[in-house]
């Protein structure tokens, strides 16, 4: 992936996330649950076509069998990686690693990168000190520090853990950063009024206000950790959703990445919805307020 | 009492534009629970005036002395209202209106009576638990004015603050405005671009026009109080919204006869 393209989805998925926000409200107080189940039905019916399309191109044999798996052939490598594994291990205890590695760098980027965003857009020697440094990372692919990592760190889980630390921290800030700067200015001047401390006003008002973007750069944050988890496991592992890919991708195993693939994306879909889950509950005036 | 002396306020221009004067000279004071009501076009400076009233900006030249101390910056004895209710969307309706409380005794020490008084005052007892943007707009802007008056500020400030209801509702809320005020008694500051919403709150109008903003006629309201919607049709009222329009509109001569 080129740096400008990364640097624009990385921004178009934020857009995303916040016209979502908005949508799902409209269609909670426009449609009725009748369209909701409308919308389900057409998303259904077009992932249906879809694999209808790939189970005839597969049966026409317009690629080669082993390039492209028939969807049945998918279906029995999945059974056999969760019933009899994969390289060792079950298709759960890959997920399981690959879960683990970004669950663990995702949640100390998070907790790092708010603090950090926080601070910067209080104290402005802070934002100039650390700015440059933020403008010149942001474009570097994930992937060039993947050589320097392992020569520092070797192959353990530290450097992907890190790796994915150093993805998904900058996104953080940079959301933090900009929901604590476009807290609305009455909003702080009705506190002041109220005989707020700079203080209070830090902790009633600021923070509670940054909160939506917090969670807009979390969510952007979460899809960027699962690109770097796959990029480096597979240039320096044994295990994990990313590995099993390049793995079976040596042995011409094609059934076999289609099902590390399709664990990636569900994988990855169901941490969204659980961070979605978690937003609604800690923010429930997301796009309504 | 609030005090304007000499005050004028003028934005730098950036990027090479001539700097605004947003405020001429202005002279004048408010006495203790009067309801004083501002009124001019856009861009005359009426929220500048406010701000500079409420200390979020300081005058260029000039002082504001409320009760004879020099305003430097926002204090609890003002209370603003803006035309968005800013409501905290985190807080619940109760929430939003102790809010001040909250921040001067903590939150086991709040006064839950005083709270509970104000919900009742307010019309909001039933919407207590709400979360803000379950509300109308007049609700929204009925819980912001509750906010500001349960910590007893001694000044309230309001910059247009039915300015984006509709009639109806807007109606309802001025009535409402004045029934709270005759209550609590604090000295209102009213801004609005409403000739009509002008003179039926305020004791005195002060017109203002723009390009320099400045003052341009103080006039005192003769109309009895309590007052209400129909008084729009006395002679009394006409005669004010002439003295009104003359200034506002100089171009419009039938104004200028009889
Ligand atoms: N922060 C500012 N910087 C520069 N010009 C400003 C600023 N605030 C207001 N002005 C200008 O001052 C004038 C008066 O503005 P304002 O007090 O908001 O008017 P009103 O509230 O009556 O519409 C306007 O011409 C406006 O463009
Ligand atoms: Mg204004």
């Amino acid at each position: 992936m080129s740096t400008q393209t990364q640097m624009a989805k990385a921004q178009a998925d934020a857009a995303t996330l916040q016209a979502e926000a908005q949508s799902t409200d409209t269609v909670g107080s426009g449609i009725s649950g009748d369209g909701r189940w409308h919308r389900r039905l057409v998303s259904l019916v077009v992932a249906a076509c879809l694999v209808a399309v790939w189970a005839l191109v597969a049966a026409m044999h317009v690629f080669s069998r082993a390039s492209l798996p028939t969807p049945m052939r998918v279906v029995h490598d999945f059974v056999h990686a969760v019933v009899r594994g994969y390289g060792g291990h079950s298709l759960l205890a890959q997920a399981e690693i690959s879960i683990e590695r970004v669950v663990v760098g995702f949640v100390a980027a998070v907790l790092l990168g708010v603090v950090v965003g926080m601070l910067m857009a209080i104290i402005p020697v802070v934002h100039d000190g650390i700015d440059p440094i933020l403008q010149f990372l942001r474009p570097i692919p994930p992937l060039a520090f993947i050589p320097l990592l392992v020569t520092w760190f070797g192959i353990g889980e530290l450097p992907k853990v890190l790796l994915i630390f150093f993805c998904t921290l900058p996104i953080v800030i940079l959301n933090t950063l900009s929901g604590v700067r476009g807290v609305q200015e009455s909003r702080l001047r009705v506190a002041q009024c109220l005989g707020a401390t700079r203080s209070q006003i830090l902790r009633h008002v600021i923070l509670p206000s940054a909160l939506p973007e917090v969670f807009t750069g979390m969510r952007v944050g979460l899809g960027v950790s699962w690109t770097c988890l796959v990029a480096a496991e597979m240039v320096a592992a044994s295990r994990g959703l990313g590995w099993m890919v390049l793995q079976a991708g040596h042995y011409l195993q094609s059934g076999m990445i289609f099902v590390a693939i399709i664990s990636i994306g569900v994988v990855g879909f169901l941490m969204d919805l659980a961070l979605r889950l978690i937003e609604q509950r800690v923010v429930p005036w997301k796009g309504k307020a | 009492m609030i005090q304007i002396e000499g005050v004028r306020k003028v934005f730098p221009g950036r990027a090479g534009n001539p700097p605004t004067v947003a405020l001429e000279e202005m002279h004048t004071q408010i006495e203790d629970g009067q309801f004083i009501t501002v009124v001019g076009p856009s861009g005359c400076g009426k929220t500048t005036l406010l701000n500079i009233i409420a200390g979020f900006e300081a005058p260029t030249v000039g002082t504001v002395l409320v009760d004879g101390q020099p305003v430097t910056g926002a204090g609890a004895d003002r209370a603003v209202v803006f035309q968005q209710a800013s409501l905290y969307p985190w807080l619940n309706v109760r929430d939003n209106v102790a809010f001040g409380l909250t921040l001067k005794h903590g939150r086991r020490s709040v006064d839950q009576g005083r709270v509970d008084e104000m919900l009742e005052i307010m019309g909001l007892a039933q919407f207590s638990r709400h979360a803000p943007y379950e509300l109308s707009g007049g609700m929204q802007q009925r819980v912001a004015i509750a906010r500001a008056l349960v910590v007893q500020p001694k000044i309230l400030l309001m910059d247009e603050p039915f300015g984006a209801l509709d009639a109806q509702t807007r109606g309802d809320m001025q009535s409402f405005l004045l029934q709270l005020w005759r209550r609590l008694r604090p000295t209102v500051l009213f801004i609005t671009h409403d000739v009509e919403e002008a003179i039926l709150l305020g004791d005195r109008v002060l017109v203002m026009t723009p390009r320099p903003g400045r003052l341009a006629e103080e006039v005192v309201v003769t109309l009895d109080r309590p007052r209400e919607y129909a008084m729009v049709l006395t002679d009394a009222f006409t005669l004010h919204k002439r003295q009104i329009l003359r200034v506002l509109r100089p171009d419009q001569a039938e104004l200028h006869t009889g």
